[in-house]
């Protein structure tokens, strides 16, 4: 493998040589000085930024590739019927023997203008044709000066193997020199050959050409140059989307390094990326270490700290916090010491995010990071990002910072305030990697407000719009949150659908395909619950539950299954155990400083397990809490949930008129939070309220029945939600009030209806649990 | 004798099958391999005869025919005793592991206690040595002290030991050596095991000489290689020669032999000791060949050998050098096609047609041929000349260098890869590294020429003359018949103000330009061919020269002849050269030749130019050596008077465009001193 020079290098240059010679048509010119500089000028990453799914034009070029773009266009001067291609046939095959090689890299310069005597070419071009002079810091330029350096500084085998490659190049073009030439015989491809009579089948060819037949068929392999070019490309690509290699190209990567002799280092980081996301830990830190090992001759030993950070990564992600705390350490230190700025900024922020995500291990690995210093933290990030100009990295603190003060409570306005400021700075430096995560801060401010469909809708344009470009993990994210959605307002096929369509999207990548695989486990586990399916829900739960290492899961998503285990075990009827795991689940969001909507969902569900068990005045006083505090940082479905639970105890307390105010006043701004379980619930209790209205009211008939009436619309409401969310219990619940209502309106045969409906229902889908539960506790 | 007898040819066979594997044996691998090469270049009609036979049937006669030549007794004995062993050893000769083959057979050659006498110590310890083992095997009932350490070894087993030993210590040395051209390189380095073996060796010879028995050539050659490494010549070559006598097929004994020839006279005394048989007119052919000689004998002989050996590589190649020498590059050109058609892989004197390629321009050949040569073996040191050579001839001369380096790394008695990374260090102007390598190819090889000539050329680029007088008339002794090399020795001369000397110097260039023209042209030279300078251009620069140095001396009149010489060479030998009979004449009758081919040539000189006109050759055209002795003629007609003539000359000078400005002067003097002797004339007419 050369380092730089290929075969088709060489017939890029023939083309260069025909442009200059002004055998170039005027029509012709601009689509072959296009085709050179495509292949020509070194793409930078920024350009190839995912702007556009990537149409770069392959690197292996054929004659072929000649023939298409040439063969359009006629010569300037000559024989008519003849087109540019013939005649750049022509000048590929006058190269005919490696001597004639050697000469027209030596000749090259003559194409370059002539640093000493800059004249006009006017005063060279005697023979009375124009020679277009390049000058030496044009693209061409460059490029015919970069490839005379590089011929320069091969050996003389190196020189042999180009040529090799060269002669195979050209071959398939033997054809059109032939029709246009009588002359040209089948040893054409070395005059020498021909110049000595040899005939065809004679050893001295086998000798000179050894491996000319056999490789015939193979293809060109590429310069390390252009390898370092792929590799380059496959890892900004692995880095910025984090998803592994296709298999195919991964193959033809392998085959393509396993010709060459020197493999370039960059493709050990390749093979770490893939092997991370893999999951393979042994193989990735073999890979890392091995690419440092290789680079570090090349480059100074500040990369000693990338290392260092790569590494702390890679721990991080396979739960080895001590160590990559240790790692991370390590590599602030080393990089204060480099006065390196961007790794410590990079790294220092990369361990803030660390702590936030998991405080708890964080903590163990002995590092403690209080409330205050987290935004001293993410202040010392910004003044940073400020000084250095690194709009990336502010950016990117401004979107982090919005996420901490939504997590703790702050101003909403304030969470905006960060997230335009990260989006004017992402607009006007066109970081397209950074808007899925913007979309998706934006998304969980406006699902905090209550704006279901907004939020939604920004997944939308995440998932339609930047999907090429976010890493997969936002991707996921956002499909994820519009399957939650789905699965809130009942929709369980199209969740499972979205979910599925992920699955190519995540293949391979382990913890993306963790995070999937939790995520509908979840959605199942709640679709089980509330069909009562309780075996199915004890299996999905044992199969969620953390019994290992906690941190395989998302936090937030182990937050989930706690809320969920809690469910099941109220519907189970083990209501102590539900109380415990509530108080050992507040006890820990406190102790990780954790999301303020963690913690008071929380406080509602302790408020609603007291109601559960028939205690609803114990639960007054933390309900109001949480709607004291919901309302301060304006997480509207909370504060719903919570004025429910008020609302309730209201009711329980006989103050049937001030629930019903309350209810009345929350249910429509509930229906819009997308939350049918929710809305069923405050629909139920409303007719609660109604009905306890209807006992308080025993003085006028009319006034008492209006109210029923009014408690047998609201609990068709509830149910019809429940009906959508398959929620039997409710259903239940809502069949048995309305049996009641219709008893107590003196319609017997409604009542007898209801219950027997009940009962089917019942029969279908709770007997058998409590049948069994009948035997334990004997309810 | 044109073709040899079936019988005799199998015998020949049956020589050759034995010096291969006696040479493989001992480790003489490119020995073998030669012979090996030339014992399948022999006719094939035999192999005819005996195709019809089953190859599988066990044939008696032929085995009989081919069996080794007999032995003594005890050496069988003694080898097949220690036959193992010598398994043993040989497998650790081929791996390189030369002190560990040695140990197989003599432990401890080395002092195990360091004394006192450090200078004795070994000599001592090895004379007993050998003396054991002299003693040891013919008369192995004899009580010695020492010899419980000393097993009896075959001839085989000692050669075996010995010669491993040296490599041993040749490998030392050159790593000892380190880079090419580095501090340690050169003479500083020496083969540390030399003394001890030739003592050792030295005696054991000595005693088995007593006994009139020998070392079955082969130990002969041996002592011979160490004496020649040691410097000691004269011994190693009576040592050579008594090898030669005693086992004929081993060609390095040969080569070694060659080496050692310094000149054709020492050739002739050689040649006088040789014995009569096929090996010894190689030798000559060869050793002719490597000396430049080309005469017509030498082809004869090589035509006489041929014919027993159509196919040898080595015998073509050696056709191809003479035409080398004899600068006919075309026949050579083709001979060595010829011979990389027949057999591609052959490296082995590719180095030497690729600077037949470089001198005579064929640079997509010598292309060619470095591929071919890369393809087949890059780490040759054949290889990395011919990719040398291609690099020089296209000026890229930091790569030529490098390349030459390494070939020299890889062999570093590869002699013209040190002259030719002189000639590039010359081109570099890197005269103090040119003259350390070209000193370096000398002292490998002194019969190189070109070495000589390049360390001359290198002082004279010094302006060190006198130093470069001598390298110039070393390399004219070994060619005389090469201009470049008189023209140097000329200018040296002329340079140190010996001006007669010089001028009889570049007579002899002169001379010897033209025969070699000659030479090419006709295609047959020699005595009886009688040289005739027809056709031939003479060097102008070196007439002209001669002018200025005969304007030196005040010889005007020889001066300006020269000068019209130098102009005649404008249009050749076909133009008018009225009366330059006898400058020529003169020219060559002047010089003191002492040799008889020249002389020869003198005498045939006359004919030169009717012959000159009869071929009608091309001259050299204008140059500004022949425009500087045109101005020269012009201004000596104009101070002899002879107006007519010096204005001829001057206005040519302005039709070539050349030292124009100094024509028209001359011109307007001319006109001016034409009309005042006019004035004059017509004065004293009227007076």
């Amino acid at each position: 493998m050369s380092r730089y020079l290929t075969a088709s290098k060489v017939g890029l240059l023939v083309l260069v040589i025909l442009y200059t010679d002004s055998d170039v048509p005027t029509q012709a010119i601009i689509p072959i000085l296009r085709f050179i500089t495509s292949r020509v000028i070194p793409q930078s990453v920024s350009d190839s930024d995912g702007s556009k799914p990537i149409s770069s034009p392959s690197l292996l070029l054929s004659v072929d590739d000649f023939e298409r773009c040439l063969k359009p266009f006629p010569v300037t001067a000559g024989l008519p019927g003849r087109n540019l291609y013939d005649k750049y046939v022509e000048k590929l095959w006058a190269l005919n023997n490696l001597h004639v090689l050697h000469e027209f890299f030596r000749d090259l310069k003559n194409v370059l203008v002539d640093p000493k005597s800059p004249s006009p070419p006017a005063a060279q071009a005697g023979s009375g044709r124009n020679v277009i002079q390049l000058a030496r810091v044009s693209p061409l330029g460059v490029f015919v000066r970069r490839a005379q350096l590089e011929f320069a500084r091969l050996q003389f085998d190196d020189t042999v193997k180009i040529w090799e490659a060269f002669v195979k190049f050209r071959a398939p073009s033997e054809r059109t020199l032939q029709r246009r030439t009588s002359t040209a015989t089948t040893l054409t491809f070395d005059n020498n050959l021909s110049a000595l009579h040899i005939s065809p089948d004679s050893a001295l060819i086998n000798a000179v050409y050894p491996n000319f037949q056999q490789v015939k068929s193979k293809p060109e392999d590429l310069s390390t140059e252009e390898m370092e070019k792929l590799l380059e490309f496959q890892i900004e690509k692995l880095q910025r989307l984090g998803n592994r290699l296709p298999d195919e190209v991964r193959d033809t990567c392998k085959h393509m390094l396993l010709r060459s002799a020197a493999v370039p280092s960059l493709a050990h980081f390749v093979k770490f990326f893939d092997a991370w996301r893999a999951g393979d830990y042994t193989t990735s830190f073999e890979s890392l270490h091995r690419y440092f090992d290789y680079t570090m001759h090349t480059r100074d030993r500040s990369f000693y700290q990338y290392a260092l950070l790569h590494m702390a990564i890679l721990e991080a992600d396979f739960g080895c916090f001590s160590e990559a705390v240790a790692a991370i350490n390590e590599t602030i230190s080393t990089a204060r010491e480099n006065q390196d700025m961007n790794c410590l900024n990079f790294s220092l922020s990369w361990l803030n995010n660390l702590a936030r995500t998991y405080p708890k291990e964080v903590k163990r690995a002995g590092v403690s990071i209080a409330v205050g210093s987290e935004r001293e933290g993410l202040a010392y990030l910004k003044s940073k990002a400020k000084e250095m100009k690194l709009p990336n990295l502010l950016s990117s603190t401004l979107l982090n910072e919005s996420k901490w003060i939504l997590s703790m409570g702050d101003s909403v306005p304030q969470a905006f305030e960060r997230v335009y400021q990260a989006g004017h700075l992402n607009v006007m430096h066109d970081f397209q990697n950074m808007f899925g995560s913007q979309l998706l801060v934006t998304g969980t401010i406006y699902g905090r407000l209550g704006f279901n469909q907004v939020s939604e809708s920004y997944c939308d344009v995440l998932l339609d719009c930047y999907r090429y470009c976010s890493p997969v993990d936002e991707v996921l994210r956002a499909s994820c949150r519009k399957a939650h959605s789905a699965v809130q307002l009942g929709f369980y096929k199209r969740a499972t659908s979205i979910l599925e369509d992920l699955q190519p999207l995540v293949r391979r990548n382990l913890r993306s395909t963790q995070y999937l695989m939790t995520y509908s486990a979840l959605m199942r586990l709640k679709h089980a619950l509330r069909k009562h399916d309780l075996d199915a829900a004890a299996y999905l739960l044992e199969q969620l539950s953390p019994t290992g290492s906690s941190t395989t899961i998302d936090p937030d998503l182990s937050f989930q299954v706690s809320l969920l285990k809690i469910d099941y075990l109220k519907r189970l009827g083990s209501f102590d155990a539900a109380y415990n795991t509530i108080e050992d689940l507040a006890d820990q969001l406190k102790a990780d400083d954790a999301d303020i909507y963690q913690r008071i969902h929380v406080m509602v569900l302790k408020a609603l397990l007291f109601d559960t068990i028939g205690k609803p005045q114990k639960g007054f006083s933390i309900a109001m809490r949480a709607a004291n505090a919901a309302w301060q940082a304006r997480i509207i479905p909370a504060l719903w949930e919570a004025w429910g639970a008020v609302a309730n105890i209201l009711g329980a307390l006989g103050e049937f008129d001030a629930e019903r105010k309350v209810l009345e006043g929350i249910i429509p701004q509930a229906l819009g939070c997308g939350d049918l379980a929710l809305c069923a619930q405050l629909y139920c209790w409303q007719a609660d309220a109604c009905m306890g209205l209807a006992g308080v009211a025993n003085d006028s008939q009319r006034v008492r029945g209006s109210w029923m009436t009014k408690a047998d619309m609201y609990l068709d409401r509830a149910m019809s939600y429940y009906k959508r969310i398959e929620d039997v219990r409710g259903e239940c619940d809502c069949m048995s009030k309305k049996s009641t209502i219709a008893s107590a309106r003196g319609d017997a045969g409604l009542a007898e209806d209801w219950a027997r409906r009940y009962i089917a229902l019942y029969d279908t889908h709770l007997k058998a649990i409590h049948d069994s539960d009948d035997e334990g506790d004997g309810e | 004798m044109s073709n040899l007898s079936e019988k005799q040819i199998t015998e020949l066979q049956t020589h050759l099958e034995g010096a291969v594997i006696g040479c493989a044996e001992r480790g003489l691998y490119q020995s073998s391999k030669w012979v090996a090469e030339l014992l399948n270049s022999l006719p094939k009609f035999h192999e005819d005869s005996d195709s019809d036979t089953d190859p599988d049937e066990p044939s008696d006669a032929p085995e009989a025919t081919r069996s080794r030549p007999p032995q003594d007794r005890r050496e069988t004995l003694l080898q097949s005793k220690e036959y193992h062993k010598y398994l043993l050893a040989k497998s650790f000769f081929d791996c390189r592991e030369y002190d560990r083959c040695t140990a197989v057979f003599l432990p401890n050659t080395k002092p195990r206690v360091p004394t006192v006498e450090t200078e004795s110590t070994p000599k001592k310890r090895v004379s007993t040595k050998g003396k054991d083992k002299a003693t040891a095997l013919p008369s192995p009932q004899e009580p010695q002290i020492e010899d419980t350490r000393l097993p009896k070894l075959s001839q085989k087993a000692l050669f075996f030991a010995i010669y491993s030993k040296y490599l041993a210590g040749e490998k030392r040395k050159d790593e000892e050596s380190e880079m090419i051209l580095g501090p340690a390189d050169g003479g500083v380095t020496v083969n540390k095991e030399l003394t001890s073996l030739i003592a050792l060796l030295g005696n054991w010879l000595q005693e088995r000489e007593t006994q009139k028995l020998n070392g079955g050539g082969w130990l002969e050659y041996l002592y011979g290689i160490l004496l020649a490494k040691n410097k000691s010549e004269d011994l190693a070559r009576r040592w050579f020669l008594k090898s030669v006598h005693i086992y004929p097929y081993n060609w390095g004994v040969w080569q070694e032999l060659s080496n050692l020839v310094d000149g054709e006279e020492e050739l002739a005394a050689i040649l006088e000791q040789l014995p009569r048989n096929l090996m010894t007119i190689m030798f000559i052919i060869y050793t002719n060949q490597e000396l430049g000689q080309y005469g017509e004998q030498i082809h004869t002989a090589l035509d006489q050998v041929e014919t027993y050996f159509p196919h040898s590589a080595f015998l073509k190649s050696q056709r191809a050098l003479l035409f080398y020498h004899a600068k006919q590059y075309e026949e050579s050109c083709s001979i060595f096609s010829s011979i990389l058609q027949t057999d591609p892989y052959r490296l082995d004197s590719l180095d030497n047609y690729s600077n037949v390629l470089h001198v005579s321009n064929k640079r997509p050949l010598l292309a060619f041929l470095a591929q071919l040569a890369a393809q087949t073996d890059k780490f040759r040191p054949e290889t990395c000349c011919i990719i040398g050579n291609y690099y020089s001839r296209n000026s890229e001369h930091e790569k030529a260098v490098m390349y030459f380096r390494r070939a020299l790394t890889l062999d570093r008695n590869f002699i013209s890869a040190w002259t030719l990374m002189g000639q590039e260090y010359v081109e570099m102007k890197n005269t103090h590294a040119a003259l350390e390598s070209y000193r370096r190819a000398i002292d490998v090889n002194r019969k190189d020429y070109r070495a000589w000539h390049g360390l001359g050329i290198t002082y004279e680029l010094l302006d060190m003359y006198s130093y470069a007088l001598f390298y110039h008339q070393r390399a004219a002794a070994l060619r005389p018949f090469d201009p470049k090399t008189w023209q140097g020795v000329a200018n040296c001369f002329a340079r140190v103000g010996k001006t007669q000397n010089a001028i009889r110097a570049y007579k002899r260039a002169l001379i010897a330009g033209s025969y070699y023209v000659e030479g090419s042209t006709a295609g047959s030279f020699g005595e009886d061919g009688g040289p005739v300078l027809a056709g031939g251009v003479l060097d102008p620069e070196s007439l002209y020269a001669l002018a200025t140095l005969y304007e030196k001396t005040g010889n005007m009149r020889e001066c300006a002849a020269y000068m019209e010489l130098v102009l005649a060479q404008e249009e050749g030998p076909g133009g008018p050269l009225d009366g330059d009979d006898d400058d020529l004449g003169g020219l060559l009758n002047n010089s003191q030749l002492n040799n008889s081919q020249l002389s020869a040539t003198a005498g045939n000189a006359p004919n030169m130019s009717a012959g000159g006109q009869a071929a009608g050759g091309q001259g050299v055209g204008v140059t500004a050596t022949t425009s500087r002795a045109r101005m020269w003629l012009a201004r000596w007609e104009f101070i002899n008077q002879n107006y007519q003539r010096a204005n001829e000359l001057a206005n040519e000078l302005c039709q070539d465009g050349v030292e124009v400005e100094d024509a028209k002067a001359l011109i307007r003097d001319i006109r001016s001193r034409v009309e005042s002797e006019r004035l004059q004339s017509s004065e004293r007419q009227r007076g």
